[in-house]
């Protein structure tokens, strides 16, 4: 089932929480809503599910306009951030209340109950009050509460906030996983972006109401289409540049008072351009002094582990490298030289 | 083409049916707001006319009057001087058990037993305490007489009036600071000890600062019920002693002058609004202290043996007071003749079912009524204020709230005042009892609403409609069993709170409409004082036995964990 927005505006008071928003949403696509608190991407949530009338534009949910349609008809299934559990309802109530209002005879409800409770492991669960519950089982009963009733599309508002960090990554596949096998339409709402990237097939990052971008974890991140994006995703080191010269399968441009040519060609630029060159702190390498693109000195290093950081200094720059395994490259120390090279096929370039 | 109509008529159905559920929507505000203005404002109202404006003109004569009578103005500064050292006690021994309660390391048990009964006293019917120390104290008293042989001891007037009132009102000021205590979060006070404070430091520094705010609000709550207390002044204050609430009983019931009793009303109304206004802005202002403003649980820390041993002192004097007084209204009741022939006996329960049985019935009946409409239109208000904004839930919040706060003996003779005449002769009906017992309590159904409606997280709500639940059904499969235990027990507070009144009502009974409470004014204003106990045993069994019925059927209807929702 799709759902699609057309020029979708919100405005509270004096503020636009969504502003001119349009999205389609695939058949059995799973859709996050990326950005940063405040940004309106739990208010379009709410409009989709019918909580929230837009000031103006037009939500379809299979082609049909929703728009006059009570949330108690659209037919959604939704999972809260607090969950929002009937604490007076046990489990199995829980579960069936969307069923009984839809008319299911007394055993069809059980039938669909325990099927929902067997896929998501509460079998056992069924008879107690939800505050007899751990957070992640009551993350799970809102979410067969949620599916139970077939709805036409899922929808999910920071669902996996309150777990604590290690079931928040389990269930971030179980929920994938879930999802792919019932290919169910859903829309994610987040604001953690590694959520994002591992669950979503397409993400939209939105910042102060608009979309700033549409597009798969591997676009967003590789090549995000503004500063913001840039900077809300991953990190990123953003440099200045100029486009010198431009042929069909190479680029030379100025950065750093330096010539470097690419492999490809950015589209939509032309040369004498002032660009910014989008540089994540993975797509430089370290090597000896004097051997890269140019040598700088480390001025912080911050050992993870898995990998290493070094932010390294100049006198009017500073840039963010990260080197992974440095049990196997060894490890630089605070002060010393080092050389590093850019990665030329990493580059991305987003107007300045 | 098509789809611009279907647009159209879709909206214009919708508009309609908007306009119909607004229109009952307003018109069930409107008609609050009428009977608000009609059952609390104009008759508080009216006493200022009848003082200001006894002829339709203007004057300050009767005030004046009032003012140059040495014996008013005696009332007034009694009323005040007792109202100040009753508060300044309760607040002290309010913190006792607070502080005891909350903070030091006792037994579970003992913690639950001081609660239960620092909280007894709330519920004593009017005159329980007075009534005892005549009993204890009285020129006929079994300490006085009794024990100690004394004969020129008068328990009447000041020492005995602030005694019962303490005894009486301390709970209050214990719940308070309790509120208040418990919502200091407990890491405030580690961290103090971590920084190297002991106990005794954390308290002057840190513990007793941050409670303030309770410690005031428990002053003023205790001060205005004081001055508003009728009951046990009408017993123990006496001719020698007078205060404003019994000298006004006393105009308008004894002497027929109605004015007089309406400008010493105004007397006790003046520093009621004070201290009502002053209270709101301390309850508004809610400064750093009520951080969460939920009250977290107790916070029990090690006390020195010593200090643990003071405390625990203490608390078990004031409580064994309190079980004394209670034991021997008991005791009283049970008795041929006080302090003459001490055979137990069941005749003033017998006499209290001939002569009171009527007025006892009445007075349920009456509450009965009154009790489900007053909690119903509590609901409502607290619906209005936590979900709507309309402009006039300020009004209504405070002008019912206001109502509930002032002595009854004020709004009683409001009530006497504005409607026994054309077009509102209510005088001698039951409908001006049963009114006057409804847009009182009325905020007892707000607070107890708004502290539901509050805890209910919206989405909860929403939950339901996105599964297919409209409004209506979201309202009776959801929000009423949510809200229903919190509602039932502001009703069974409602009933108590009807079932004892006495300072407003005293001025609003008739023949045919008689309430218990004025049955055991009469009987003791006649001397009766064993019948007297009887009937205060029986009003207290009464209450107690709703209190415990209430408690059953809330646990029956299933305690709603409310963290979950949060």
């Amino acid at each position: 089932m799709s759902v699609s927005l057309r020029n979708v505006t919100k405005v509270f008071k004096d503020v636009i929480a969504v502003d001119n928003v349009s999205l389609d949403v695939k058949d059995g696509e799973f859709l996050t809503l990326l950005g940063p608190s405040g940004c309106g991407k739990t208010t379009t949530l709410r409009i989709v599910a019918g909580f929230e009338t837009p000031t103006s534009g037009e939500i379809f949910i299979e082609d049909r306009k929703v728009n006059d349609i009570p949330p108690y008809q659209r037919n959604t299934g939704m999972v809260f951030q607090s969950y929002a559990l009937f604490p007076h309802l046990s489990v199995f109530e829980n579960i069936a209340f969307g069923l009984r209002l839809k008319g299911f005879s007394e055993s069809e409800i059980k039938d669909k109950v325990r099927r929902v409770v067997e896929m998501l492991g509460l079998a056992e669960l069924t008879s107690r009050n939800p505050s007899q519950l751990s957070g992640g089982q009551q993350q799970r009963v809102a979410l067969a509460r949620a599916l139970v009733v077939e709805p036409k599309v899922l929808l999910l508002d920071e669902p996996l906030s309150n777990l604590d960090a290690k079931l928040r990554m389990q269930m971030r596949v179980e929920l994938r996983k879930l999802q792919q096998s019932l290919s169910i339409t859903s829309i994610y709402v987040t604001h953690d972006q590694s959520e994002a990237m591992s669950m979503a097939d397409r993400i939209v990052v939105m910042n102060e109401g608009k979309v700033q971008q549409v597009g798969t974890p591997w676009e967003i991140y590789g090549k995000p289409a503004n500063r913001f994006v840039a900077d809300f995703i991953g990190r990123v080191n953003i440099v200045d540049a100029k486009i010198v010269e431009m042929s069909d399968e190479s680029t030379i441009i100025e950065m750093l008072g330096k010539e470097y040519t690419i492999d490809f060609t950015p589209k939509g630029f032309s040369i004498g351009d002032e660009v910014l060159v989008i540089l994540r702190p993975e797509s430089i390498e370290i090597c000896p002094p004097g051997g890269g693109d140019m040598d700088l000195t480390v001025d912080r290093r911050v050992y993870l582990g898995a990998s290493v950081e070094y932010y390294l200094k100049d006198e009017d720059l500073s840039l963010m490298v990260t080197e992974a395994n440095p049990q196997h490259k060894g490890i630089h120390s605070e002060g010393e030289k080092i050389g590093i090279r850019f990665l030329r096929d990493c580059m991305h370039f987003i107007r300045s | 083409m098509p789809s611009m109509l279907y647009k159209l008529g879709g909206n214009v159905v919708n508009t309609e049916a908007k306009e119909k559920r607004d229109f009952f929507f307003n018109l069930a505000v409107w008609l609050l707001i009428g009977s608000i203005l009609l059952f609390v404002v104009y008759p508080l109202a009216y006493i200022f006319i009848e003082v200001f404006f006894p002829e339709g003109m203007p004057t300050l004569r009767l005030f004046g009057e009032i003012l140059q009578r040495h014996y008013f103005i005696r009332g007034f500064i009694n009323s005040v001087k007792v109202a100040t050292v009753v508060a300044s006690l309760s607040v002290v021994i309010g913190y006792l058990f607070g502080y005891t309660v909350t903070r030091v390391d006792i037994t579970r048990r003992k913690r639950k037993i001081f609660d239960l009964l620092a909280t007894l006293p709330i519920l004593s019917p009017p005159f329980l305490l007075a009534l005892s120390a005549v009993l204890l104290l009285g020129y006929n008293g079994l300490i006085t007489k009794g024990l100690l042989g004394i004969t020129d001891f008068s328990i009447y007037g000041f020492k005995g009036l602030v005694i019962v009132e303490t005894i009486g009102l301390f709970p209050i000021a214990y719940l308070t600071i309790k509120g208040t205590l418990q919502s200091i979060d407990p890491s405030i006070e580690d961290a103090a000890s971590s920084l190297g404070a002991t106990r005794w430091y954390v308290f002057r520094k840190v513990t007793l600062p941050l409670s303030m705010t309770g410690v005031a609000n428990a002053f003023l709550l205790t001060f205005s019920l004081s001055m508003a207390d009728f009951g046990n002044p009408m017993l123990l204050a006496g001719s020698r002693f007078p205060v404003l609430s019994v000298q006004a009983y006393f105009q308008i019931t004894a002497q027929f002058h109605i004015d007089k009793g309406a400008a010493v009303a105004l007397l006790l109304l003046l520093p009621a609004l004070a201290i009502f206004f002053i209270q709101q802005k301390i309850i508004h202002s809610r400064s750093y202290i009520t951080v969460t403003g939920k009250p977290s649980s107790l916070h029990p820390q090690p006390h020195s043996k010593l200090a643990k041993g003071i405390l625990v002192t203490l608390c078990i004097v004031v409580l064994g007071i309190v079980a004394v007084f209670y034991a021997t209204v008991l005791w009283g009741g049970f008795t041929d003749i006080w302090m003459i022939n001490h055979v137990f006996t069941f005749k003033h329960f017998a006499y209290i079912w001939e002569a009171g049985r009527e007025y006892l019935f009445d007075t349920l009946i009456l509450a009965g009524i009154a009790t489900p409409i007053s909690g119903i239109i509590g609901i409502f208000i607290a619906f209005l204020i936590i979900r709507t904004k309309l402009r006039t839930n300020k009004f209504m919040e405070m002008s019912t709230m206001l109502n509930f706060f002032l002595p009854g003996t004020v709004v009683g003779i409001g009530y006497m005042l504005a409607f026994n005449r054309y077009p509102l002769l209510l005088s001698g009906t039951a409908y001006i009892i049963i009114l006057n017992f409804i847009f009182r309590y009325i905020p007892v159904g707000i607070r107890s609403g708004i502290s539901i409606l509050l805890q209910i997280d919206p989405s909860i709500e929403e939950a339901a409609m996105n599964l297919g639940a409209n409004r209506m059904q979201t309202f009776r499969k959801i929000t009423m069993p949510l809200i229903s235990p919190a509602f039932f027990s502001g009703l069974v507070y409602t009933f108590e709170r009807s079932l004892t009144a006495i300072s407003a009502i005293v001025f609003l009974v008739s023949p045919s409409w008689y309430i218990f409470t004025v049955f055991i004014l009469d009987e003791l204003s006649i001397g009766r004082i064993e019948n007297a106990s009887a009937a205060v045993v029986i009003l207290f069994i009464i209450i107690t036995a709703f209190i415990w019925l209430a408690k059953f059927v809330t646990r029956k209807m299933g305690e709603i964990p409310t963290e979950i929702s949060t």
